[in-house]
């Protein structure tokens, strides 16, 4: 299919010129490479120093000339590749608010795909994209799972406790967890930390 | 005794719950890939149905029975060809001889049930009305006037755009934009360029100012739908002649009077607190509607414009502003527009994300602080087809485009995801295709799928499905097979669709040469076997292209 499709594009026949730009295989190699620059350039806080509407008018290009698949797939792949960036370093649970950041810029630039080659491909949208990769690569890491769960539940004992927590801290977590789908949040929080306070009142109820 | 009850119908069947798996058919819908509107709605195929309407097929239009097509949606209880039907405008109402027969076959509760939801509705907005309605609703404290306005939350926030002006008005707040009040109404537009140049906020002292009546009012300003409760109308009438509506104030007035009379001949005491005054636009002069008003301030824009483009160098201080109320530059093949923000971001998504993304990007930022204009460049477009573009995005309408022109503007309509400019456009463009050669109908057709433009792709297919020999016989038809997709070979369960994006429809499915062949067997109009034959003559003559193809390929 994919053969067939170069193939017809290749073919080039004066009559049907065609105003503006026509796209051939090599172009939206490169038209891809110039978006994924954006891309990095945006997870690197580096957004100022590019154009809106040519990085849309890019993506608009390759969607009208059915290299929508490839846009797509390479989001992914390059979204992912971020994201595997940051689960490696310490904290990446704060780097949400940057990521949510990108991800609505992203979402902007590549909204001609969002708006027409996404619905009619069955596609996920670009923002749920966004979240569900995040989950995928950070929030179910074995590593970071763990982490998290046992800072949470640590965090709570040690108020129960008496000492001084940083509350902000807990509040973006679990509203993180909540804006990744209710099924995260009781998943990977509310069942473990439910069974934490029963220990905990246990114990207590035998101090006294 | 047995106590005889008359007999009536349980009034808890109007709230019957159906399981879903009684709202689904027992046997697969048909699918009617050929079929007009009334046979598309008999059969519920809803894709074919979309596309017709996308198309531009009247809602209400009567066939040789003089039946429409709701009403063969209703007669065979097709609930989403109906809703759909019914989404795009058809008439129910009980009261008309269309929607008196819809009610009277609905096949059962739940037909009659979404019958009567739209019966109290009124007639859907213009596009253009629509999105400035829903731009104004989606400003918070606005929308929280309306108890039980059916946008959810995160619909409403997607039409989001930040207003620059807030009233106070008995101690609640009303945001709106300068522009669409300016081109409304002389006061507010004298007020917006002199007293409240620079102020974010007016607040309202005088108790005498009811906020009802200057919510509708302002609500109207944007929808060009006025909806007041009788009890307000008096205050609105005194809002409308402070604020020099002349047209509005005499239909108020005439009204007024009507409705004293109506007290006076009632024999009891007429409660008016639920009564509400509706008025749609159209009842108004058309130089007082919205288009005709929003077109003045364009052209006002546009005079600015000029005069700072005579200038032989685009120089800072001819962004500034002026009275034209313009909040924006966009600079187009070197020519300068000055535009209004809320009107760009309310129409296109684009602009709404890129304007509100200003300060995150590269752009706009030229501008001087102080009194100057944020300055946006496009690319990759021509002055005059932005000049058209605006012009639709200011008034819905598109007048004298020249056929050369129209494929840049299909262009437009897909990048700014404009997408009923495509059909304005296509309107304009179908009388010139009428007298074309073969060759520029097939330049057409590809164009027309490329750029999802259903009404002129399907006058294309139905044009070279009539005319099949002249077009075999054409050069440019056999060059234009070489370069499609060949035929899928799966005609089951299939309806036409463009394999542009954004026209609805299943990209992966899409196939130019498989709808034409759809085409030529309704033009045969064969039936059954004598179809079958068609088909495969039809199969048969693409093949013989399809080995011209592979020769010139092989040759090549």
């Amino acid at each position: 299919m994919s053969h067939q499709k170069k193939r017809a594009f290749n073919f080039k026949i004066e009559t049907f010129k065609r105003y503006g730009v026509e796209l051939d295989l090599k172009y939206a190699k490169k038209t891809w490479k110039l978006l994924e620059h954006a891309i990095h350039e945006i997870y690197n806080h580096k957004a100022s120093g590019l154009s809106f509407e040519e990085h849309y008018r890019n993506a608009y290009n390759m969607v009208l000339h059915k290299y929508g698949e490839k846009l797509y797939s390479g989001l992914v792949a390059t979204m992912t590749w971020h994201l595997k960036e940051i689960s490696r370093c310490i904290e990446s649970a704060r780097k949400w608010g940057d990521h949510n950041m990108a991800l609505q810029m992203i979402r902007d630039i590549l909204m001609f795909m969002d708006r027409t080659f996404v619905p009619s491909s069955h596609k996920t949208p670009v923002n749920e994209l966004g979240l569900n990769l995040w989950r995928d690569n950070i929030i179910h890491s074995s590593e970071t799972q763990r982490r998290l769960l046992n800072t949470l539940i640590d965090c709570v004992n040690k108020e129960r406790t008496g000492e001084f927590i940083n509350r902000g801290l807990i509040r973006n977590i679990v509203k993180m967890l909540m804006d990744l789908g209710p099924s995260v949040y009781q998943q990977d929080f509310e069942k473990p930390f439910l069974e934490v306070p029963t220990n905990f009142f246990r114990a207590e109820s035998q101090h006294t | 005794m047995i106590q005889q009850r008359p007999w009536t119908i349980d009034p808890d069947l109007d709230v019957l719950n159906f399981e879903p798996d009684d709202i689904e058919p027992s046997i697969p819908l048909k699918k009617v890939p050929a079929g007009d509107l009334f046979e598309a709605a008999r059969a519920g195929d809803v894709d074919r149905l979309s596309y017709l309407i996308e198309s531009g097929a009247n809602v209400n239009s009567r066939d040789r029975w003089d039946s429409v097509a709701l009403y063969y949606a209703c007669l065979a209880g097709h609930l989403d060809a109906a809703r759909l039907l019914l989404q795009s405008g058809a008439i129910c109402s009980e009261h008309t001889f269309d929607g008196d027969r819809c009610h009277y076959a609905a096949l059962n509760l739940r037909v009659r049930k979404l019958l009567k939801a739209y019966e109290a509705r009124p007639p859907p907005l213009g596009p253009l009305q629509g999105a400035l309605r829903d731009t104004f609703l989606s400003c918070v404290p606005n929308r929280d006037s309306i108890a039980g306005h059916p946008l959810s939350n995160d619909e409403s926030s997607s039409h989001y755009f930040p207003p620059d002006i807030v009233f106070f008005v008995q101690g609640r707040p009303i945001e709106a934009h300068r522009v669409i009040l300016g081109a409304r109404s002389p006061f507010f537009k004298k007020r917006f360029e002199e007293k409240w140049k620079d102020r974010q906020e007016v607040r309202f002292a005088r108790e005498k100012l009811s906020y009802n009546a200057l919510y509708s009012l302002i609500h109207f300003f944007y929808s060009d739908r006025l909806e007041v409760a009788v009890d307000d109308m008096e205050d609105l009438l005194e809002i409308c002649k402070v604020c020099k509506c002349e047209a509005l104030r005499k239909v108020l007035e005439k009204d007024i009077i009507h409705q004293k009379y109506a007290e006076y001949k009632a024999l009891r005491e007429v409660d008016n607190s639920q009564k509400r005054f509706i008025l749609q636009g159209m009842s108004l002069p058309e130089q007082d509607r919205l288009p005709a008003s929003l077109q003045c301030i364009l052209q006002c824009s546009h005079l600015e414009s000029s005069r700072r483009n005579s200038d032989v160098v685009i120089q800072k201080e001819t962004w500034v502003s002026g009275d034209d109320l313009a909040d924006v530059c966009i600079i187009v093949d070197q020519k300068l527009f000055r535009c209004h923000q809320v009107i760009l971001a309310s129409r296109s998504e684009y602009f709404r994300a890129r304007l509100s993304r200003m300060a995150d990007f590269l752009e706009g930022k030229d501008g001087l602080p102080g009194h100057s204009l944020p300055l946006l460049e496009e690319h990759d477009l021509s002055a005059e087809t932005f000049e058209k573009m605006i012009e639709y995005m200011y008034t819905d309408g598109l007048t004298c485009i020249d056929p050369e022109q129209a494929e840049e503007i299909f262009d437009a309509a897909s990048r700014y995801l404009l997408f009923p400019l495509k059909r304005a456009a296509a309107d304009v463009l179908l009388p010139h295709l009428e007298m074309v050669s073969p060759a520029e109908i097939c330049h057409w057709l590809i164009i027309s799928d490329m750029y999802g433009v259903l009404k002129i792709r399907e006058y294309c297919l139905d044009s070279i499905a009539c005319n099949f020999e002249t077009f075999a016989n054409a050069l440019e038809f056999r060059a234009l097979l070489l370069v499609l997709p060949p035929l899928s070979g799966d005609s089951s369960l299939r309806t036409t669709l463009p394999s542009a994006p954004g026209a609805g429809g299943k990209t992966d499915q899409a196939n130019l040469l498989d709808d034409l062949r759809e085409k030529w067997l309704e033009a045969e109009a064969a039936e059954l076997d004598k179809r079958d034959e068609s088909a495969a003559l039809f199969d048969k003559r693409a093949k013989i292209f399809s080995f011209s193809r592979s020769f010139v390929l092989t040759v090549r």
